[in-house]
């Protein structure tokens, strides 16, 4: 049998089949959680934020329209449910100075040097929140530049902009933990 | 000027698609965290929650014709009501005229004319009576207390006739007791039909079955004079048991009422 497109999954869903969206869910779950999970830093925070992605996703259901890609979609409305998080947890829009990882005394100093994995993962929560979502977007969802900007709400330029800033500021933490080939 | 800036957009673009392929690659080596499996129940419950309360709304609409259809019947009501108490302290007159235009109305037009009543004679008197448009509602107001008298007739009738029904069914019931006695005797002679034939004659129940109605009113008994000339009957015929019920009935009908000496026996 042919597989369906997630358009197509998530039409059917709306028109009442829930078998449809086991399917949509059991495709999705993986990359939005740890698209959440990255942006919000900890695991009950990205429970939380993911349950209430979802739950976004099936009370919008009759207004998806097929037309539109629905990764996209659906990592939009997560993009905009962390953010509109952030905003409330800080809404003077300032960083949380507990959040500015400390050059000196930053989780960089406190990780294992030989956990590579560990050290991407911290690096990439050195990145600023425009910086890590366009990056996670595009690493771990897999978005192109068009659909990062249609998620993010800004334009294709910026997004690559942002991109391009990620990558660079990556390596350069990468470099100073010693990983000169990350 | 850094150098990097003089390179060609297609240079950073490839320098940039270069870096994430590369980090990309670092990236998947990283292991896959997936959400709890309880966060994957709450989130395909939440789904199947919505989509039943899905199935249930389109039912709302009904709730609310369903509201202003009571509304606009008791909105209708209430303006008849209104409209209503007003007809009938019209003068008669008026409502002459209308039974009049009513009648005139009923009539095919050619009778009109053979009577030599002109065709738009009701009308007019319509006119001179009121306002035409409330014509319609008076015919209707008029017509109400005959419809009501001729259900009202209707109905009585109907009564009368099931207590009629009901008599005749006692009677019937009561003819065959008294048959049914002299058979179970084995004494079936000339004098029981005669004394059968008599007590059709007197057409009075017999003294058992007034027994069991005697909560009911007095009006239901027998006349004592009739009753007693149906005890002798019984006597001559010889049916003693018989008579023995019924004088014992006779007793409790009219403990006070004197009986005659050949019964006093």
């Amino acid at each position: 049998m042919r597989e369906r497109s997630d358009e197509q999954l998530m039409k059917s869903y709306a028109n009442g089949n829930m078998e449809a969206f086991e399917v949509l869910y059991q495709r999705h779950r993986g990359p939005l959680y740890r698209y959440v999970l990255r942006l919000a830093g900890d695991p009950a925070t990205a429970n939380d934020l993911y349950q209430g992605s979802w739950e976004k996703v099936i009370k919008a259901r009759s207004r998806y329209k097929s037309s539109a890609p629905f990764r996209a979609w659906l990592f939009r409305i997560a993009h905009n449910h962390v953010m509109d998080h952030h905003r409330r947890k800080n809404p003077s829009g300032e960083t949380d100075p507990a959040d500015i990882p400390d050059k000196q005394s930053g989780p960089i100093e406190q990780i294992s040097i030989e956990n590579r994995k560990k050290d991407l993962l911290a690096a990439i929560q050195l990145l600023s929140t425009e910086q890590k979502d366009t990056l996670i977007l595009k690493i771990e969802a897999g978005l192109d530049l068009q659909a990062i900007a249609d998620v993010t709400g800004v334009n294709p330029e910026t997004a690559k902009s942002r991109l391009r800033y990620a990558v660079r500021k990556l390596k350069q933490i990468m470099s100073e933990q010693g990983h000169q080939d990350g | 000027m850094d150098p990097s800036d003089r390179k060609s957009e297609a240079q950073q673009e490839r320098d940039l698609a270069k870096d994430l392929d590369a980090i990309r690659a670092e990236y998947s080596g990283l292991d896959a965290i997936e959400p709890p499996a309880l966060l994957d129940q709450a989130i395909l419950n939440s789904a199947r929650r919505e989509m039943a309360a899905g199935r249930r709304r389109p039912m709302r609409w009904i709730g609310a014709f369903t509201t202003a259809s009571v509304f606009v019947l008791a909105l209708t009501l209430v303006i008849q009501q209104d409209k209503g108490p007003v007809e009938p302290r019209k003068n008669n007159g008026a409502k002459q005229d209308t039974i009049t235009a009513a009648k005139a109305q009923a009539e095919p037009q050619g009778q009109s004319a053979d009577k030599g009543a002109p065709a738009n004679a009701p009308q007019s008197r319509l006119k001179e009576s009121g306002d035409l448009e409330n014509a319609g509602e008076r015919k209707l107001i008029m017509k109400r207390p005959a419809a009501a008298k001729a259900e009202e007739g209707q109905e009585r009738a109907r009564l009368q006739e099931a207590a009629d029904l009901d008599s005749m069914e006692d009677f019937r019931n009561e003819e065959d007791e008294l048959e049914m006695a002299p058979r179970e005797n084995g004494q079936v002679t000339d004098e029981n039909r005669t004394m059968e034939q008599a007590g059709r004659t007197v057409a009075a129940p017999p003294a058992a079955a007034m027994v069991e109605k005697k909560d009911k009113s007095t009006q239901d008994l027998p006349d004592p004079e009739e009753w007693i000339q149906r005890l002798l009957l019984l006597k001559q015929s010889q049916l003693y048991e018989k008579l023995e019920e019924e004088l014992a009935a006779f007793r409790v009908a009219y403990p006070d009422h004197p009986l005659p000496p050949e019964l006093e026996e």
